[in-house]
């Protein structure tokens, strides 16, 4: 596990004694280099829906590995490269991922960006524990990742995969809060199981990423719609 | 207005972007990439409150923002990628922080939910009377940290274990579980790269029996796994926020 999750949450537990979480909202915005006029009103001032979507984050990150380890320990991988089972519907040999989409209905992402050249990766998992710019989710892991050995994707399904954009939605942070209510856990989860949990895709807010124009390199030249 | 259907959440409506735009300086109309373009529009609520009026932002040759023409109303949130040199995810580097956040997709004026016990899943009730003492999961618990954890570190992190638990704790999450393990849900495939692979279908419902026998060997994951907080250079290895790892088996990162 990251220690940037003990971090961040740590540094919430304190943050009315120490500087230390607050803080860490306005150096992104300089390591970012976003400048005063798209930096949105009140920014850093909310802690409370920053640390609602690190408990989110870490949730399915440790159900994500649990799967991995569940599979470790029984499933037979007779296969020259360990592979894991593939699930129906997904492409990917990524159990991980797959159970994630499964369970929440998308694959739980941070947004955010990628650290300027020069800062160490480590910087990018403080972002992403942080979950600093809200979270997104999407439903296909390596989508345009070709089959092969190392790639570990199938074949069956590839190419309706490379001609789809890949598309995000950006979760609603009101569907966050509901987690952590006693309205959702003893009203709506009994009645509706997880389809009550499940991350509310808004197709109007929907963003994708459009394949380029060799077929068989969508992503060289995508763009953004 | 007001005859669009409600979005979810409250959420209003989101800047009706352009199918194809027009770039400053060229000729003819182009099909936007919001990478590159988004910058070039501004964005404001509109008068109802449940989405946004935009217009286009004017620049200078050097890519300083022209004043406003006289007519032209103040844009308060700026589209596309909130700074340039860095990568933005896809949803930011279309939409921009500020709409996102006014939208309702970032920060909420909301304190803390109040909730009057721990989260408990579905299948809380028909646990084994042994594992009902918590409402966290046996695989999730405190002494699955290998090298312990401090009460402040076990404090900080127990909300995102307990909503996992309740996950976990799920009838559905267990059909999951069982086709993992259950040889009657593996399926042969054939792939010409990676040849014969397993797939599995899952089932939609289990018997009474069978979820306690799932929930049994998630249990026994006790005995297999464990958690502790890993170097960040070895993170950096797996360019991952956590991996797990069992002896003689390939690492699977995420």
């Amino acid at each position: 596990m990251a220690p940037a999750f003990r971090q961040a949450l740590m540094a919430w537990q304190q943050k009315d004694s120490t500087e230390e979480y607050s803080g860490f909202f306005h150096s992104v915005l300089v390591a970012a280099g976003i400048p005063e006029s798209h930096v949105p009103e009140d920014f850093g001032d909310d802690l409370v829906s920053p640390v609602l979507r690190t408990y989110v984050l870490l949730a399915a990150l440790i159900l994500h590995e649990l799967t991995h380890a569940f599979g470790q320990a029984y499933y037979d991988p007779d296969h020259p490269l360990h592979l894991e089972p593939f699930i129906e519907g997904f492409r990917a040999n990524e159990l991980g991922f797959a159970a994630e989409r499964y369970i929440l209905g998308g694959i739980t992402r941070p947004s955010g960006f990628l650290p300027a050249a020069g800062l160490p990766p480590s910087w990018g998992r403080h972002i992403d524990a942080y979950a600093t710019f809200g979270l997104y989710t999407n439903d296909t892991w390596a989508q345009w990742l070709a089959p092969g050995t190392s790639n570990r994707t199938l074949e069956e399904g590839k190419d309706a995969d490379f001609a789809a954009p890949i598309r995000a939605w950006p979760v609603a942070q009101r569907q966050v809060y509901d987690y952590f209510t006693d309205e959702m856990w003893k009203k709506k989860v009994p009645r509706y199981g997880l389809g009550a949990l499940k991350y509310v895709k808004i197709p109007e807010w929907a963003v994708s990423r459009m394949p380029g124009p060799d077929p068989a390199y969508p992503g060289v030249d995508n763009t953004l719609r | 207005m007001a005859e669009r259907p409600q979005l979810p959440y409250g959420i209003p409506y989101p800047p009706e972007l352009p199918d194809r735009i027009q770039l400053p300086g060229q000729h003819g109309q182009t099909d936007p990439d919001w990478r590159e373009h988004g910058r070039y529009y501004g964005a404001r609520d509109d008068l109802w409150g449940e989405g946004f009026d935009i217009r286009p932002l004017r620049y200078d040759p050097a890519g300083n923002e022209l004043p406003r023409l006289p007519g032209e109303w103040e844009a308060q949130y700026m589209l596309g990628p909130p700074s340039r040199g860095v990568e933005w995810s896809d949803v930011i580097a279309k939409w921009g922080l500020q709409v996102l956040n006014k939208a309702g997709f970032l920060n909420l004026d909301l304190d803390l939910p109040e909730m009057t016990a721990d989260p408990q899943g579905r299948y809380f009730p028909n646990r084994p009377q042994f594992w009902k003492d918590e409402a966290l999961h046996p695989v999730f618990r405190r002494d699955m940290w290998r090298y312990g954890l401090s009460d402040q570190e076990w404090s900080a992190i127990r909300p995102a274990f307990l909503l996992a638990s309740a996950l976990l704790d799920d009838p559905t999450t267990m059909c999951l579980f069982n086709a993992i393990k259950d040889t009657a849900r593996h399926f042969w495939i054939e792939d010409p790269l990676l040849g014969k692979c397993t797939r599995i279908h899952l089932r939609d419902s289990l018997t009474e029996a069978e979820q306690a026998a799932v929930f049994q060997d998630i249990c026994n994951m006790r005995m297999f796994t464990y958690f502790y907080w890993e170097d960040d250079d070895e993170l950096d290895k797996y360019n991952a926020y956590a991996y797990t790892v069992t002896s003689g088996h390939s690492a699977a990162g995420r």
